[in-house]
Parts: structure tokens; sequence; C-alpha cells
């Protein structure tokens, strides 16, 4: 059950970055094409790099959570989700609480944040199920493996 | 739950109906146990187990091998099924890497600064500023603006921006990125792409012919304080939105001719440009052409020798060299112009003054260093002037009148002595605070740093004069102001 709920959050999270985040009059902009702009937020340079690193490695972070889970490390599996949860929902929640900027020119799009961040909380209890129920396991079974 | 693999049993041990201790690493096994209701576990293969342990490989997938019952051969019936736990895995995973690869190409793509950076064709880029504009995309708008001209805008924007919060003209929650208060829409825009001029190599000035922007503009949502919001409210209406229309097609079969919005070429990328459009449409007013060939620039070895070089070249006269000391990135237009200012300046000579002297200080600005004066010695008509600057006092050597001192704080003192109480107590107070914020900071010029050679910028230096002017005003001194405006 963990394993669905975390999966169902780790897509939901993903998509959602690709919804829009940014608008600027009837232009909307989704987390990378905001990405794209880091040097006229003043972004430029290494943390500039680390921030687009650190985002841009949210989809390769949900498949190596997924592959872990697909191949049966389960608790690596689980940390992982745990991370990519904690990067999205830190990222996704300032923004989707600012919430949209009605009469701005430009402001924050809700979809993409308010998505992403449903999508985190997800991931973060599938990945606390899937960590919890392998340790519930491991205490129902002492003495480990023949 | 049911995982891939082994057999479709479930997967946490604990559930194990036969009591069986999972193998390890976790891989599923057929169960050994006899089947309740007494009937012989059969393996993958459908022949009974006969009790034998499962021999393949711990710990592994069995990638679909059967197991082979020792002592019994396969014998007629239906062919062994393959076990596909394993391919099942790596298909799950594989579409995984695919999947997830492409999504990460496809971000990675899309966050690239590069996918801003300019466009292929001149066409393009002018097309797309009117489209950003159009739509009201402010971001946009900076973010394919030529790279100097968007760097400019961005680094002063948010100074600014912060100036007004502090006097109290912008609410604190004014956010310079959040333009309020204004609405932008395009329809139908269009360029003719055949009358496109090119100037030079890096410059192209297409023909805007048709179309409509309408702007609708609303006071109200503009984040000033309440205060001034106060103040205004007679003068303007601020519960009425205000649409003009700029009829492009009326406008141009008025001029005769198109409108021209330039486009740059910088490192293989064409950019619109406000600075070379303001430019064009200058020379259209004035019915004058752009040079064929503008002057090179010629930059300083750093920052201090760059101010230097130009004050000792107004001096002199040599416009041409002026020029070429400015920015090629922010004032390329001005370079390319350059044989016509000249022109259209006619014969300049010598001021007949001479540097002597120049010493300088150097601090960082944003974009820039700022170069003020230290020491300035010019000899006019063979009379030698110094200027000497101790932190905020100044000392001047003038001949015939000896040695004069000023500091900052005794500003608003000779204000009010030469005034004779003829200029209002507030005022002078104003003055004698913005002028000492001057001389603390000291007067200067911005030189910026473009290909390894240093140049004087003179909209950098503006601004910075600029700041330096508002960082003398107090949030009281626009009270002072509203009161005049409501009398």
């Amino acid at each position: 059950m963990g394993a669905a709920i975390a999966a169902v959050g780790l897509i939901t999270s993903v998509t959602g970055t690709f919804l829009p985040w940014l608008k600027s009059g009837t232009t909307t902009r989704d987390s990378y094409e905001v990405l794209s702009l880091r040097d006229l937020a003043g972004l430029d340079g290494v943390a500039g790099g680390v921030v687009t690193a650190v985002w841009v490695g949210l989809t390769p972070l949900a498949m190596i959570a997924a592959v872990l889970y697909v191949v049966r490390f389960r608790r690596i599996a689980g940390c992982v989700g745990l991370l990519f949860g904690t990067i999205a929902g830190t990222v996704a929640l300032p923004a989707a609480v600012q919430g949209d900027s009605k009469g701005a020119l430009v402001g924050i799009s809700i979809a993409g944040p308010a998505v992403t961040l449903a999508g985190a909380v997800l991931t973060i209890v599938g990945a606390i199920t899937v960590l919890t129920s392998n340790r519930r396991s491991a205490v129902r079974t002492p003495g480990g493996n023949p | 739950m049911s995982y891939p693999g082994g057999g479709g049993g479930q997967w946490q041990p604990q559930n194990n109906p036969y009591g069986q201790q999972p193998q390890q690493g976790g891989y599923p096994q057929q169960p050994q146990q006899p089947q309740p209701g007494g009937y012989p576990q059969t393996g993958p293969q459908g022949f009974p187990q006969q009790g034998y342990p499962q021999t393949g490989p711990q710990g592994f997938p069995q990638q679909g091998f059967p197991q082979q019952p020792y002592g019994y051969a396969p014998m007629g019936g239906e062919p062994p099924k393959k076990k596909r736990t394993g391919l099942v895995i790596t298909a799950v995973v594989a579409v995984l890497l695919l999947v997830g690869g492409a999504v990460t190409f496809f971000a990675l793509k899309k966050s690239d600064p590069a996918a801003n950076a300019g466009q292929d064709t001149p066409a393009v880029a002018a097309k797309n500023l009117i489209d950003q504009l159009g739509s009201g995309d402010v971001v946009g708008i900076m973010a394919s603006l030529a790279p100097a001209e968007a760097a400019l805008s961005k680094d002063y924007l948010d100074s600014m921006t912060k100036e007004m919060k502090r006097l109290e003209i912008l609410k604190p929650d004014a956010d310079p990125n959040k333009l309020s208060g204004v609405e932008f829409k395009s329809e139908n825009i269009k360029f003719d792409e055949a009358k496109a001029e090119k100037i030079n190599d890096h410059l192209t000035i297409n023909k805007l012919v048709e179309g409509k922007i309408t702007v609708t503009s609303d006071v109200s949502k503009v984040p000033l304080t309440d205060k001034l919001m106060d103040a205004i409210g007679d003068k303007v209406s601020l519960t009425k939105s205000e649409t003009k229309t700029w009829d492009i097609t009326a406008e141009v079969q008025k001029r005769g001719a198109p409108i021209g919005i330039a486009t740059i070429k910088v490192k293989d990328k064409w950019y619109p440009s406000a600075f070379y459009t303001i430019a064009n449409v200058a020379l259209e007013e004035e019915k004058l052409k752009w040079p064929q060939q503008g002057f090179a620039p010629q930059g300083a070895g750093s920052a201090q020798d760059a101010a230097k070089q130009l004050v000792t070249a107004a001096l002199d006269g040599d416009l041409k060299t002026v020029i070429s000391l400015l920015p090629p990135d922010e004032a390329g237009v001005l370079q390319d112009l350059g044989p016509l200012l000249v022109e259209q300046a006619g014969k300049v000579g010598p001021t007949g003054a001479k540097l002597n002297a120049l010493e300088t200080d150097v601090k960082d600005v944003t974009g820039g260093k700022q170069v003020t004066v230290k020491k300035l010695s010019v000899t006019v008509e063979g009379d030698t002037v110094s200027i000497t600057r101790d932190g905020d006092c100044y000392a001047a050597e003038v001949p015939g009148q000896g040695s004069q001192k000023l500091c900052a704080d005794e500003i608003t003192q000779l204000l009010q002595q030469q005034g004779g109480g003829k200029i209002p107590a507030q005022a002078v107070e104003i003055i004698g605070r913005v002028a000492a914020s001057v001389m603390k900071t000291g007067v200067g010029v911005v030189s910026t740093e473009v290909g390894g050679k240093w140049y004087v910028s003179p909209v950098r230096s503006y601004y910075e004069l600029a700041l330096t002017l508002f960082r003398g005003f107090e949030p009281k001194d626009v009270d002072a102001l509203i009161a005049l405006i409501k009398k």
C-alpha cells in the first residue's frame, strides 16, 4: 500500500514540476522554464547551477526510488522517496502558500506548486509506510534469515 | 499486495502461510510445503517437486531457468514453463530508466538558460518581442532582450525598488518582478520580412507593418503606499482602469513607413534591442541613416585607467576616443552611431584644460567598479586647480583664493548662511542631507569589464548617481513633498 501511495506521489510531483509555476502576463512557465531564467533572478554562477541540478535531479531521484523498490531494496527506496518528497515539498510549499498573484502582471501560478506539493506529501507518506512496514517485518522475523 | 516474481505469493515474509523462513536477499521461492488439501506442490515446470529443496541460486531472480527435479528428466507432457520474474523486473527497470531519462533530458533542455538566449534570425527575435509584449510577458521580454540591456534593467530595478520602499513610496511587500497595474494585449502583429533592413553584420532593422497593441493600466493596483495614494487620489482616477490602443496599421499609414524594431547579433544569436530601436526612431525622425562603419571599442587596462582616459579625451575634445571608451555591450549603439554623432557635433576643439593628476578610489558596485575622485588637478589657462578628497571632506586649492575645505556636515550650515533665511528650513535640511550623501559616497563613474578590457558605462554611472541621491532622502522628505502636492 505504501509503495502504491509513494508511486502516485512520485508521478504527481514530477507532473507538477511541468505545470505552470510562474505567470507573466498571459504566459505561464513551468518550473524548468523558470529555472532557465535564473540569471534574471540573480541566481547565476555556482548557486544557480546547484539549484538547477537539485531540481532537475528530482526526476532521476524518483526513478532511482522506483528502480530500487522494484529490485527489492525497499528500505533504501523508502529513504530515497523521503528525500525526494522533502526536496519537492520544501520548494513547492512556500510557492503554494504564497498562492496566485492575482492582479500582478508577473507572479506565482498556483497549479504547479500545489500539484507538486500534493505529490510530495503522498511520496513522504508512502515512503514512511514502506519504511515502517519493512521495520515491522524485521521485528517479526527475529534471528533474521537462515 | 503481490509483487513480481515468486509465483505471485505474498511478499512480506510474515505473511508466508507456510511458516517458511524467507530466502536471503528477499527473493521469492516456491513454497516447498504440501499445499493445503494434500495436493502435492508443483514447481514452475508443472512437475512435482518431490520434496527436494529448490536449487536455484539464492538471492537472485531465477531468470526463467527451469529447475530440474533431482533424478527425474522431463518426460513428455507440457513443455516446461519459463519463470519470467527476472525478465519482468528487467523490463520494468528498463522502462523506468527510459521514461526517467527522457523526462530528465526534457527538463534539462527546458532549464537551460540558452533556451532564452536569443534567436537564430532577426525576424524571429523581433516577432518574439512583439508576441511577448502582446501577452504582457514581462519576464519573457527581460529574458529575450539583448543580454547587456537585460542585465542593466535587472541590476537597477531591484536597487531602485529597495530605495522606493525605504522612502515609503512603494509598499513594503512590493515586488519589483510583479509589475502590477498594467496589462498588454497584441493582435494580428505582422512584420514585412522582405523590407527588413540589414545595416551591418550585427544589426538588422525589422519592419513592423500591421497589428494592434492594447495597454490597460490601473493605478489602484500599483503598490504605492496608502499615504501616496491619498495624495494623488485627487489627481488621478483610482477606480477606473484606462485602456489605450496603439493601432500599428494606422500608424504605419500615417507615417508612410513601417515601424522599425532593431535586433542585434550577440554571439551568433539575435536579440531585440531597446537602445538600438530608440536610436533608429531618432534617426528616422531626423531623416538620417545609420553609418556603414562604427567606431571600434578601445578599452583600458583597469577601471581607473578607463576613467582617466575618458577624462583626458573629454578635456581634449576627442569625441571619438570618448565613444570608443564606452562599453561595447551596453553602449554599442553609440559606437555604431559614432561617426554620425561626431559629424553632428561638428568640430569640437580641445577645452584648453590639462589634466595634471587624477587619483581615484575604487569600490565594487553592481555590475562593475565605481571609480571616485580622490585627487584631481587640472590646469586651465595657466591656472592650476586642485581638489582633494579626505573622507567626506573636500579641499580645493584655487589660485588667488588659497585653500578651502568643505565637509559633508557643514553643507546645511553653509546653505543657511548663503540662503539668508530665504530658503525654507525644511528644504535646507533636505538639500544639505542629499549633498552630504553625495560627498560621503564620492562623485565618479562606473567602469565595466568586457572581454578583458575596462570601459566607462554612462548608464551605470547615471544610475549610481541617482541611487546616491536617493540615499540622501528620508521618508519624512516624501511626506513634505506630499504636503506640497496637497496644497
